[in-house]
């Protein structure tokens, strides 16, 4: 079920809500929360049946194994770790790899392979993620979720269970447990439906109509078909801000979501694209999985303990195989390995001036840095968005002016698509995010730390913020309904093929 | 300005959402527009039978409107002839879309009927009634008639109503955009087909594959087809005392059809359109016979070699219920005036 559908936005999320605080209003809080849980394993299986199976296997294998972890001695603790988080990475390595290791044995030629077509279970990276997160942390703190229908929420709130953020469950049993015992601030769901809303608009009005530039240029380069410069440049623009809305999109509407039930989902973008460094870009960009990439791969590969070239080393093993988490395929280990490269080089950039504090750069040299990480960031986006290798060489031969002979006419850029890219831009690069804008992060329990630079909107000034007032309310009415005007094509999320 | 409430937070952002929705639903747009929308490979006729109605001043005599087997089964421009030579001066036009849904079949026969003098109108009938609504209905149908169609046994409400914000929008949009001189590339209109619209011996879709209509089946063939097709069936759903209730949609849609043909004073018959195997009469018939006339054309059908699938006549079939049709119309009185 997307959140931008039919089915979603007027069936299931209205019986949710009238169930959840049915509940509540009786004074049965437990039941509330436990409903919540129900509510998320059916929106799951609304999808694939079959994938329930996968889901609810993994939760109690997982809760199973922690439960067990805790009560052990340290060493048969790790020894438990270790095989929880084999029995992980076995079921997302069958259920998302296998095709493509037996395809590429296959192409050897020398060795037959048993082929047989995996249909992948929704969601599967983000809650093998968040389960592997959740073995670790059990193994360093030596405790472990006692109810299993909490653990089972944790895992499974429909919010995030398909495309995240990935959550740690740290951060949500304070909550679960508070909803179990406090009323609701209303506060939080005038911005849940704020956020929803925004995001709402994000995906079906941006992502949705930015797809159309973005698909015309790299499906005809998947095919062979050559570009003109002004195409390709089209595509790869268009792209870098549909996936940006589109995912960015899908984040707050689960934080909104989690807001109209009481929760609070961390933090997952802050304007990337105004980010002045690689390193910054992933500060800023799919804030949760750096993180878990940070906690749960650098580190223990070796992070920054063994010398320079050992750290650099594990930077880009890090975000290579973070490319091939985002999918199994040569395209997502090339991107993976472009900004591993990327951040290996802005570190020795960094390491060659110092890590000495520097001053805020002054305008033009903002800006240059600006558009430098951007246009690195778009040319990576075209392995990401590529099918083949091919196709995303073609597509990069072709932003380079005159070099390729053929000068095919640029995709459907007519007023509307050009508008949107106009607008998209605007808003990507000028405009304050969703969580300034609504001061989200306040009612974060570990506020949002923006990284170094300065948080000034070019549109709103210092201090942007959008109480809940009576014209916030009307202006989020007409949104909600252009972007309902738009919701009978409803488009899947990019994030949720991974 | 003072924050809210939450009650009075969600109540006024839902009246906003209505209200705007409504003012959406309300916006003007070129319907011309509307029937370009429609024009991929499935239905290519569409902006023709707009521009055929509207832009072309050739006399239409008699109007056939049906689904695909109307558009493979009637050759206009050799109806046009085989009257003449039985002493009738009439244009006719084979206004079909492809696929079933009677409701379609009401879209197209307002728009001919508002606008212009039609002598005859031919309604495809079927050997059974389509309880479904046409999945197009939508993208040509006046928002009126969106809002207005039956919502009992009506599959496609719902999503049709849903959807009409957003045709709405895109339209007006688009009207604005060709106002403005601001075409999108690849933009309509297309070329005009001319005042006939039939397939020969060849069909060329929109997306360039070309079909040979000549093409005959063997018996064996067709049986297997014919198999295939009576596996795909269902029958009635509800008991025979509830089949109003079960084919609202093609009977609310067919009356309304035959209330406007009455409003204009054009005479209605219905043209049967079997297909291979069918029965000799169809049953839907009954309810419409002292309203109509029926042509039926089932007895020069029985060859097997006259069929491309179980569906639809080949180039010969064609040729032979045209002339048969030629054969019903030339002693009505309303053509040889």
């Amino acid at each position: 079920m997307l959140f931008n559908s039919y089915a979603f936005l007027f069936l299931f999320l209205p019986l949710a809500l009238l169930v959840f605080y049915g509940l509540r209003r009786r004074g049965w809080l437990g039941a509330s929360v436990a409903s919540l849980t129900l509510a998320s394993i059916a929106f799951y299986t609304y999808w694939r049946p079959q994938d329930t199976i996968v889901l609810l296997g993994s939760v109690l294998f997982n809760f199973a194994v922690a439960r067990a972890l805790v009560q052990q001695s340290a060493g048969r603790s790790r020894l438990l770790l270790a095989l929880g988080i084999a029995g992980n990475l076995g079921a997302l390595c069958y259920f998302k790899y296998f095709n493509f290791m037996a395809a590429n044995l296959a192409a050897t030629g020398d060795i037959a392979v048993f082929a047989r077509s995996i249909v992948m279970p929704i969601g599967i990276s983000f809650f093998t993620f968040t389960q592997i997160a959740y073995l670790v942390d059990c193994h360093r703190s030596r405790s472990s979720e006692r109810n299993l229908v909490n653990y089972a929420l944790f895992v499974t709130i429909f919010p995030h269970l398909i495309a995240g953020p990935i959550i740690h469950h740290a951060q949500m049993r304070p909550q679960f447990v508070d909803l179990a015992r406090k009323a609701i601030d209303p506060e939080l769901i005038k911005m849940g439906i704020l956020v929803f809303v925004i995001g709402l608009a994000k995906k079906v009005l941006f992502a949705d109509n930015l797809v159309l530039g973005a698909d015309a240029v790299f499906n005809a380069a998947d095919h062979g078909d050559s570009l003109g410069t002004a195409a390709a440049w089209i595509g790869v623009v268009s792209y870098t801000l549909q996936i940006y809305f589109d995912f960015s999109g899908y984040s707050d509407m689960a934080i909104g979501l989690a807001l109209l039930f009481g929760l609070r989902l961390p933090v997952n973008f802050n304007s990337p694209y105004k980010s002045r460094s690689i390193i910054e870009f992933w500060q800023r960009w799919h804030i949760t999985l750096s993180a878990w990439l940070r906690d749960y791969l650098y580190i223990p590969l070796g992070g920054n303990r063994h010398g320079e070239s050992a750290r650099l080393r594990n930077i880009f093993v890090t975000m290579l195989l973070g490319g091939l988490w985002h999918g199994a395929g040569w395209t997502f280990v090339i991107w993976g390995a472009l900004h591993g490269a990327y951040i290996v080089v802005n570190h020795a950039l960094q390491s060659g001036k110092g890590r000495a504090a520097r001053p805020v750069d002054a305008y033009p040299a903002a800006a240059a840095k600006q558009a430098a990480t951007l246009l690195l960031v778009m040319l990576a986006w075209v392995f990401f968005r590529a099918k083949t290798v091919p196709g995303a060489l073609l597509v990069l031969q072709s932003l380079a002016p005159a070099t390729v002979a053929t000068i095919a006419p640029p995709p459907a850029l007519g007023p509307v698509l050009a508008f949107w890219i106009l607008a998209g831009g605007a808003i990507a690069l000028l405009a304050p995010n969703t969580q300034q804008l609504v001061r989200y992060s306040d009612r974060l329990a570990e506020p949002l730390r923006l990284p170094p630079g300065p948080t000034r909107s070019a549109l709103f000034g210092a201090r942007p913020g959008l109480p809940a007032t009576p014209a916030v309310a009307i202006a989020c009415g007409l949104v909600f309904a252009i972007a309902f005007a738009q919701l009978w094509r409803p488009q899947i999320f990019i994030y949720f093929n991974f | 300005m003072p924050a809210i409430t939450l009650r009075g937070f969600v109540l006024l952002l839902a009246t906003t959402s209505i209200l705007g929705v409504a003012a959406m639903v309300a916006l003007p747009h070129d319907k011309f527009l509307r029937y370009q929308a429609l024009s991929d490979g499935t239905a290519p006729t569409a902006y023709w039978i707009y521009q055929r109605i509207h832009d072309d001043a050739t006399p239409i005599d008699v109007a056939f409107i049906g689904t695909s087997r109307t558009g493979m089964a009637l050759h206009s421009r050799r109806l046009e002839d085989e009257l003449q030579q039985r002493g009738v001066t009439a244009k006719a036009v084979n206004l079909y879309i492809v696929k079933t849904g009677i409701n379609l079949q009401y879209v197209v026969a307002k728009e001919l009927l508002e606008a212009r003098t039609v002598k005859l109108l031919v309604l495809e009938m079927d050997e059974r009634e389509d309880r479904k609504p046409h999945p197009d209905f939508i993208y040509l149908a006046d928002t009126a008639d969106v809002l207005a169609a039956p919502l009992l046994a009506n599959l496609n409400y719902l999503a049709d109503i849903a959807r009409l914000p957003g045709r709405q929008a895109d339209l007006f949009i688009q009207t604005r955009l060709q106002g403005s001189g601001l075409q999108a590339p690849g933009a309509f209109p297309p070329r005009y087909e001319g005042p006939n619209l039939d397939h020969g011996q060849f069909i060329t879709t929109l997306d360039g594959t070309r079909h040979d209509r000549r093409v005959v089946n063997t018996q064996a063939q067709m049986a297997t087809l014919l198999a295939a097709d009576e596996a795909r069936i269902t029958p009635p759903l509800l008991p025979p005392s509830m089949a109003d209730i079960e084919f609202r949609l093609p009977r609310y849609y067919t009356a309304r059809i035959l209330d406007l043909a009455k409003a204009h004073g054009v005479r209605v018959a219905f043209l049967y359109t079997p297909r291979f195997g069918g029965p000799q009469w169809p049953q839907p018939y009954r309810q419409y016979a002292v309203r109509a006339e029926l042509i039926n054309p089932w007895e020069r059908l029985q060859d097997y070699r006259l069929w491309s699938d179980v569906s639809h006549v080949n180039w010969d079939g064609a040729q032979r219920l045209t002339d048969y049709v030629a054969e019903a119309l030339a002693n009505h009185a309303e053509l040889r005036h």
